[in-house]
């Protein structure tokens, strides 16, 4: 798409200065003053430049505490960045915590009509749109009881409710989605989906990969306050994944087990790197394994394992004499990151020598989710 | 262009606040100035019996009320204005919006309510019999104006302050304490001693107390150089006030 962007970042970072001591909070007060900038502090986000083009829904990935609620602040223009430049032309919607901006003291309309206001509603368009507000957050009378007295699930849904009454060209939306219930959680895909579909820009921040990947169609990794990855929303969030389960299995530390059998070579598709293999979806791998050791195992255990170890399938081939020789496939993976464990059995079946793991990678992008393709006919 | 709605919709919040969970409602508003001007007149002209030259013909209540509920819409507007920012903390860090737009919410709500006040009294005042002359109207009304500016003009300084520097509030209220006794409004400019006379006049809350005696209760107000050089003033504080508190705003929410 050509044109202006909606947002572009450049350059853009957040450094907090160090605010613990009153001498620290002086000198703040001195520097602002002067217009200096802030002392040297904890960067919370570093160089990032981002442009987003109308239309575009762009999910933003990244730990706790990676920079990606700072992000979109920033470009929210609630707080403002330590360095860099920010633009945004376009009405700004940001749902960017849980009641932000609800007073506590106030019913549910009162704090909708501040919100509006602050969205520059004027007062005929918040009472014009006040009924479609209260019908989407299906409040009920809860609407003209203090906000203090809502439950979490509610304030997410009344802060929705004003973002679609706002109907801004810019949505910022950071980790609300998860807080509602099943239903509530649909409708608001569903008019995300449409808001989108629109024309709407989006800027998602959500732990899950499922909203995420059904979105948006591109993402940005954060990690400690850097842009790690950007690109095709699969790529990045499978990226994303793998880091994640790397780091799990890592945190779990190795196994041992009794080293009986040992598996000397193993080539997959004649390569015996242990860098990730790309595969086509659908295509089938060739495996041949030299075992050593004691003896032989009478069996190979392979199995198909997602990132972090969750079993997909497993088989068993016979192992009797080395090198094994097999094909698999072809494997109806979805695309994605998976992992193949390759593990000697004895004659009773249990495991007697360590396990070998090689990682896959099945290319492409798809629109389904979880693992496996599933043929299916239509009749 | 949107702030205008916005400190609207935040001021009658603010109003709202302060008497959301009393069933008197805005009612207090004018009941309390009411009371508090009875416990004045009970105690400083039954009890003390006190004799102001000046006042001698208007009597002490209406001399002390016409400067009284003046001072104390600008004492409360700027304690509230000055708390401001750092009592609306969860909204800066999670909504943007322009923050000057809270202090004068603040600052303009707690000075409405007594501005309500004051009216309340000199309705009563005049229903008892004092003269409050018509002509002095728009002078005090001129006069308020002033206040009102100088007031929103400190408290974009302190609210800005107080973001860094957590003890300013703590210390306005000693502060306002002396100023109030500085300022002739439980006594007459004529009972300090003369040496004195020129320090107190430093502070500008004495020409808007006397101004607001002369136009209102001895209808003889005329304007004197003082009165060109007053709004001018006024109005430096709340330029530069402004100007502090804007150079301030992006930093305020790294020290919230």
């Amino acid at each position: 798409m050509t044109g202006q962007p909606l947002i572009e970042l450049k350059g853009v970072g957040k450094r907090y200065p160090p605010a613990r001591s009153s001498g620290d909070r002086l000198l703040g007060l001195w520097r602002g003053l002067l217009a200096r900038s802030p002392s040297a502090a904890a960067g919370v986000l570093e160089g990032i430049d981002l442009r987003v083009q109308r239309g575009e829904a762009l999910a933003v990935l990244g730990e706790n505490g990676a920079g990606k609620s700072t992000l979109l602040k920033i470009v929210a223009g609630v707080i403002p960045p330590s360095t860099g430049t920010v633009r945004v032309n376009g009405r700004l919607g940001a749902l960017l915590a849980l009641g932000a901006g609800f007073h506590p003291e106030f019913s549910g309309r009162q704090n909708v009509r501040t919100a509006a206001t602050l969205a520059a509603l004027d007062a005929a368009e918040i009472d014009a749109r006040m009924a479609d507000i209260i019908e989407f957050a299906q409040l009920g009378a809860a609407i003209d009881q203090p906000v203090k007295h809502y439950s979490s699930g509610m304030t997410v849904r009344l802060g929705f409710a004003v973002i679609t009454a706002i109907r801004p060209e810019v949505l910022i939306s950071d980790e609300v989605l998860a807080v509602g219930d099943a239903s509530f959680q649909k409708k608001c895909i569903r008019w995300l989906e449409d808001y989108l579909a629109g024309g709407g820009t989006l800027l998602l921040v959500s732990h899950s990969v499922y909203h995420v990947q059904k979105l948006c169609r591109r993402a940005l990794w954060l990690h400690q306050g850097r842009i790690r990855r950007e690109g095709d929303v699969f790529a990045v969030s499978q990226a994303y994944l793998a880091h994640h389960e790397a780091k799990l299995r890592a945190a779990a530390g190795g196994e041992t087990a009794p080293r009986r059998v040992r598996i000397d070579r193993l080539r997959i598709n004649g390569s015996g790197a242990r860098e990730a293999l790309l595969i086509a979806p659908e295509a089938s791998i060739e495996i041949v394994a030299e075992l050593g050791g004691e003896r032989p195992g009478d069996r190979l255990s392979v199995a198909i394992q997602q990132m972090d170890g969750a079993l997909i399938a497993r088989v068993r081939v016979e192992a009797g004499v080395s090198p094994v020789r097999f094909e698999l496939g072809p494997l109806p993976l979805l695309p994605g990151h998976y992992q193949v464990e390759f593990l000697p059995l004895d004659g009773g079946g249990n495991r007697c020598g360590d396990a070998e793991r090689r990682l896959l990678r099945v290319t492409g992008g798809s629109r389904e989710f979880g693992s496996l393709r599933i043929p299916r006919q239509w009749h | 262009m949107k702030a205008l709605p916005l400190l609207r919709n935040l001021l009658v919040r603010e109003i709202r606040q302060r008497y959301v969970s009393s069933a008197g409602g805005l009612f207090w508003a004018l009941i309390l100035p009411l009371a508090q001007l009875g416990i004045y007149a009970f105690v400083f002209v039954h009890i003390f019996k006190i004799r102001v030259p000046g006042a001698d013909l208007t009597g002490f209540v209406p001399f002390l009320a016409i400067a009284f509920w003046p001072w104390s819409a600008f004492a409360e507007g700027l304690s509230r204005g000055a708390v401001a920012i750092t009592e609306n903390q969860a909204l800066i860090g999670k909504v943007a919006l322009p923050h000057h737009v809270l202090v004068l919410a603040n600052a303009s709500a707690a000075f409405v309510l007594n501005l309500f006040g004051y009216l309340a009294v000199l309705i009563v005042l005049i229903a008892l019999g004092t003269t409050v002359y018509p002509s002095g109207i728009l002078p005090a009304l001129w006069i308020v104006a002033q206040i009102f500016a100088l007031m929103v003009g400190l408290a974009f300084f302190l609210s800005a302050v107080q973001v860094f520097v957590r003890d300013l509030a703590h210390a306005l209220q000693p502060i306002l304490l002396l100023w109030f006794f500085s300022t002739p409004i439980l006594y007459s400019m004529a009972m300090v001693p003369e040496r004195f006379q020129p320090w107190l006049r430093i502070n500008p809350f004495v020409h808007f107390v006397e101004g607001l005696r002369q136009a209102l209760l001895y209808g003889e107000w005329r304007p004197a150089t003082i009165d060109w050089i007053m709004p001018l003033a006024v109005l430096a504080v709340l330029v530069a006030g402004y100007l502090f508190f804007r150079r301030l705003s992006p930093r305020f929410e790294d020290f919230l």
